[in-house]
Order: C-alpha cells, then sequence, then structure tokens
C-alpha cells in the first residue's frame, strides 16, 4: 500500500467522523422540518392573496407568451414524435375499446338524450346543409369515399361495429321512436313506392304467365308429336301450323 | 313470290289451361253472388217453396252467367280472359275475325257437349292438323296463337 492511499482512507476516516453529528441532527429534525414545510404550503395555499396572485398571473400576457412559445416551440413536435413513435395513441385506443369505455360512453349519451338533441340542432343549421353539399360535390371526397370503403380497416371496423351492442342499442333506440314509424308510413303510402310495389306485381304476374305459355305451348307440341306417332300420320305440316285463311298447303 | 305466313294453331294443354282461369273467375264470381244472395234468403226466412224457386233461378242464372261470359268475349275480341294470359284468340275461320253472337253461343254450347263424355269433344284437338275439336266444328272457329302482351 502506497503512501496516497494511505492518506486517501485517512481523509475518508474523518470526514465520516465529521459528518457523524451532522447525520444525527437530520434524523433528529427531518420529521418536524418536514411537517413545517407542509404546513406552510398549506398556509400559502388556503391564503386568498395566493388565488389573486394566480388568477393574476394566468390573466398576465407573460403566461400567453408562455404558452404561445410552448406551442410554436419544438415541444409540441417532440410531443407528437413521442406519441407516434411508441404508439401511445394506438395503446390507449385498444385500451379503450377493450374496456368498453366507448360503448358505455355512447350508451349513457343516448340514455340522456345528448345524442338527439345535438343531431336536432346541428341538423337545423342552414350552414351545414351548404357544407355538407359543398363536400359532396368535391371529385375528392368522391375518392376518398371509394379509397376509405374499400380498405381493410374499414372492413375491421364495420364488422367490430355490427358485433358490438352499440348496434342494438340503437336499433333499439331507432324502433321505439315514434318518428321512425310515421316516416316508414308516410313512405310506404306515397304515390311513387305504390306505383313501383304495382308494377312490380304485375311484372311478376306477366313473367309467371309467360313461363306457363312456354311450357303449355311445348306440352302442345310434345303431345302433337306423340300423336302423330301414334296415328302414323307423315308428310304434312309441322304441329299445329296451317296457313291463313282456311288453305291447306298443297 | 313471299312465302304465305304459317299460323300456329293453339293447343289442347294451353286451352285447357285458358279454360281453367275462365272457369275460375266464373266461379269466384258466381260463388260470392251465391254466398251473398243465400245469407240473404237465410235471414229473411222464406217458405221451402220460394227456397226451391230462388235455387232453381240461381242455377239458371249461373248458366246464363257463364255462358254470357264466353258469348261476350268470344264475340267483341275474341279472347276470353283465361285467352288473354294463354294469348290466342278464336276466330271465325272463313274471315278471320271475331265470331257473331249466335255464333258465340252455338260455340258455348258447342263447350258444354264436349265435355260431357269425358271431354270427348276436345280430342278432336289433339289428332286434327288445324287443331279443332267439336266447338269449333259446331261454329265454324280456328283458335290461333297471338303476339299480343297481356299489358
Amino acid at each position: 500500500m502506497g503512501l496516497a492511499d494511505t492518506a486517501t482512507d485517512l481523509a475518508v476516516s474523518v470526514t465520516r467522523e465529521a459528518m457523524r453529528p451532522a447525520r444525527a441532527l437530520d434524523r433528529r429534525f427531518r420529521p418536524s422540518a418536514q411537517r413545517a414545510a407542509l404546513d406552510a404550503l398549506d398556509r400559502v395555499l388556503d391564503s386568498p392573496v395566493t388565488a389573486i396572485a394566480v388568477d393574476r398571473i394566468l390573466q398576465s400576457p407573460l403566461v400567453e407568451r408562455a404558452i404561445t412559445g410552448v406551442v410554436a416551440g419544438p415541444l409540441v413536435d417532440a410531443v407528437a414524435d413521442v406519441l407516434i413513435r411508441d404508439a401511445v395513441i394506438e395503446r390507449v385506443s385498444a385500451e379503450v375499446v377493450r374496456a368498453g369505455v366507448a360503448e358505455r360512453v355512447v350508451e349513457g349519451l343516448v340514455a340522456d338524450g345528448v345524442v338527439e338533441r345535438s343531431l336536432t340542432g346541428v341538423l337545423a343549421d342552414p350552414r351545414v346543409e351548404a357544407l355538407v353539399l359543398t363536400t359532396l360535390e368535391s371529385d375528392r371526397v368522391e375518392v376518398l369515399v371509394g379509397a376509405v370503403a374499400d380498405s381493410p380497416g374499414m372492413e375491421r371496423m364495420v364488422a367490430r361495429v355490427l358485433e358490438s351492442k352499440l348496434l342494438d342499442v340503437g336499433v333499439r333506440q331507432l324502433l321505439a321512436s315514434e318518428e321512425l314509424w310515421e316516416m316508414i308510413d308516410e313512405i310506404a303510402s306515397s304515390k311513387a313506392v305504390t306505383d313501383a310495389i304495382a308494377h312490380q306485381t304485375m311484372g311478376l304476374a306477366d313473367e309467371v304467365a309467360d313461363e306457363v305459355r312456354i311450357r303449355s305451348r311445348r306440352m302442345d307440341d310434345w303431345l302433337d308429336r306423340a300423336t302423330r306417332r301414334a296415328t302414323r300420320r307423315r308428310g304434312q305440316p309441322g304441329p299445329g301450323q296451317d296457313l291463313p285463311g282456311g288453305a291447306s298447303p298443297a | 313470290m313471299a312465302p304465305p305466313s304459317v299460323v300456329p294453331y293453339t293447343g289442347l294443354v294451353t286451352r285447357a289451361i285458358a279454360l281453367a282461369v275462365d272457369a275460375l273467375i266464373i266461379h269466384v264470381v258466381a260463388l260470392v253472388t251465391g254466398t251473398v244472395v243465400g245469407l240473404i234468403v237465410t235471414a229473411l226466412h222464406v217458405p221451402d217453396t220460394v227456397d226451391t224457386i230462388i235455387k232453381a233461378v240461381g242455377g239458371a242464372a249461373y248458366l246464363v252467367w257463364a255462358a254470357s261470359y264466353f258469348v261476350f268475349f268470344w264475340s267483341t275480341t275474341g279472347q276470353t280472359t283465361g285467352a288473354l294470359v294463354m294469348r290466342f284468340r278464336v276466330l271465325s275461320d272463313n274471315k278471320r275475325e271475331p265470331i257473331s253472337v249466335p255464333r258465340a253461343v252455338f260455340r258455348f254450347v258447342g263447350l258444354i257437349l264436349s265435355a260431357i263424355p269425358f271431354f270427348a269433344g276436345f280430342w278432336p284437338v289433339l289428332f286434327t292438323r288445324r287443331r279443332r275439336g267439336l266447338p269449333d266444328w259446331m261454329a265454324n272457329t280456328v283458335v290461333v296463337d297471338t303476339d299480343d302482351a297481356l299489358l
């Protein structure tokens, strides 16, 4: 062992011995100091002056500048990078779906009539109508809708919606609504629908009659051939055929 | 010179189906009418003699109704409802047009006579070249296919 090592050990020992009283004081007074600090914090938080001070800080241009700076700065991009890189949104979404949170939320909203009120308000707004018409007339929307409809993700989502209780609840609510049946009655009694049904019915009857006609004439021809074979009629015109005006072929 | 056009004569099966359609219409109308009259008579409690007379009149009315049905259609368009469905016409053999009322009555009599002995009056349709049965011989008619659409 060298002289340097001996000196180092000596210094450590001396320091340890010197800190011993400080550690003893720390163990003795730390709990009471912590309690005193928390009490002081509580008094500060309960103070009306603190509330006024916080309000003034929040209303000050300083906070606004700070938030603007944060939003415009690289922090937002960094957070977005982290969310995307670690698939945070996907994980949260999967957990929300697995726990049935979405279904519970929707059921609650539907039961409270929030959805109905919101939809009524939105649909009554003429700006919404104009927006929908403009959007629907866009070529880009058509392309996008086609791409979305053909995507496997959409298939999975539709399958999941069909399997969920959400659809059952929605259908039950819909079937229970009086407006729906009034609308169905109105549509069913409309001239266009009754005309279409009548046309379809007559078309079907005509199809059946056509089929019967074809089969009956086929049977007639078969009977003709059979009777000609039985009576050995040969060299005569085809079955059931003759010249008009009652004339017979030469 | 253009070749003469060929006239397709209607066969026995097609005519039988048309006759069944006509019979269905005649019987449904007769049944509804008979039911209504029968209910009224039952409610009125008429004597037996009157009841017998009503039955005789009803039978005669049924015969008149059936005859009128065939005579009216044969003498106007040449097509009963059954013939319209199966697309054929009853026409006079010489002029190829709908027959007169007396000939239509005569043809109806032939129709009844044909049905009595096991429909024997219709069998010649199977064996004759122009597919004519006893009613056709009696009224000098032929039954020909048409292309008239039903609707």
